[in-house]
């Protein structure tokens, strides 16, 4: 008896790639989380609170002993820092050149804190026309000054 | 006799011309090199040991780095990075 090979459906073909959202997120690479405003957000967020934790207090530590050790046998070096406070604005400083420590595995663990992220396109698309406004009034501004001309006639400006 | 003071702006609406704003670019130009050339003598200068402020700049920036080592940070960018240390140093010193 010759065997009827089914035509493959649509239907098929849906129920083929169909996955959970969790195992969607499990799919998902850093970038593809630095590129929703919400993931990012997330990420910045706790990139910031980590550093907070213990690495500051550890990078005043440093400085306080370095501080000890510049009055000790480099007098002058650190030396407007009376009240050994500067530690700080060290720890702020050293924060902005650093890059994102950034662990997606909550993600995995959480998916809920990912919602909305296989609807990426459309976030990135709004966030897209916004930046374009933005570009277009500083275009405009810039327009406005270039537009005005010195005559060399009347030695006016028109 | 009580006069009037009256307050006059010191400035209108027209651009500086090219030959004033050539003065200012060369006047900011020399206090830009004559800052970092006391900064590259600050740096040179030694103490009692005989051991110059730049070891110490090495030192400090070492032990930050030893620091964020252990925490696993990543600097951006080490050139920016020494150059602001090193500039946090210079200006919180005496000189």
């Amino acid at each position: 008896m010759p065997s009827i090979k089914k035509k493959p459906t649509v239907y098929d073909n849906i129920h083929d790639t169909e996955i959970s959202f969790a195992d969607y997120v499990k799919t998902l690479t850093i970038e593809d989380f630095l590129n929703y405003s919400k993931t990012c957000k997330y990420l910045e967020d706790q990139h910031t609170l980590d550093f907070d934790y213990l690495p500051r207090e550890a990078i005043e530590r440093c400085y306080e002993r370095m501080k000890k050790n510049a009055d000790a046998y480099f007098p002058g070096i650190l030396g407007k820092d009376y009240k050994i406070e500067e530690g700080n604005s060290l720890a702020f400083l050293i924060f902005n050149n650093l890059n994102l420590k950034t662990d997606i595995t909550v993600f995995h663990e959480c998916p809920e804190l990912a919602r909305g992220i296989d609807k990426m396109d459309d976030d990135f698309a709004t966030n897209h026309i916004v930046v374009k406004n933005k570009k277009s009034e500083t275009e405009k501004n810039i327009y406005t000054k270039q537009k005005k001309k010195f005559d060399w006639g009347t030695k006016t400006y028109k | 006799m009580e006069q009037k003071l009256k307050l006059i702006s010191m400035s209108n609406d027209e651009p500086l011309d090219s030959r004033t704003v050539r003065l200012f670019k060369s006047l900011s130009d020399m206090r830009k090199r004559h800052r970092e050339e006391n900064f590259q003598e600050w740096l040179k200068e030694c103490n009692d040991d005989e051991v110059p402020n730049i070891n110490f700049v090495k030192w400090f920036i070492n032990d930050i780095r030893e620091v964020l080592k252990h925490y696993h940070y990543e600097i951006t960018d080490e050139k920016i990075f020494k150059d602001e240390i090193a500039s946090f140093i210079y200006n919180l010193s005496e000189h």
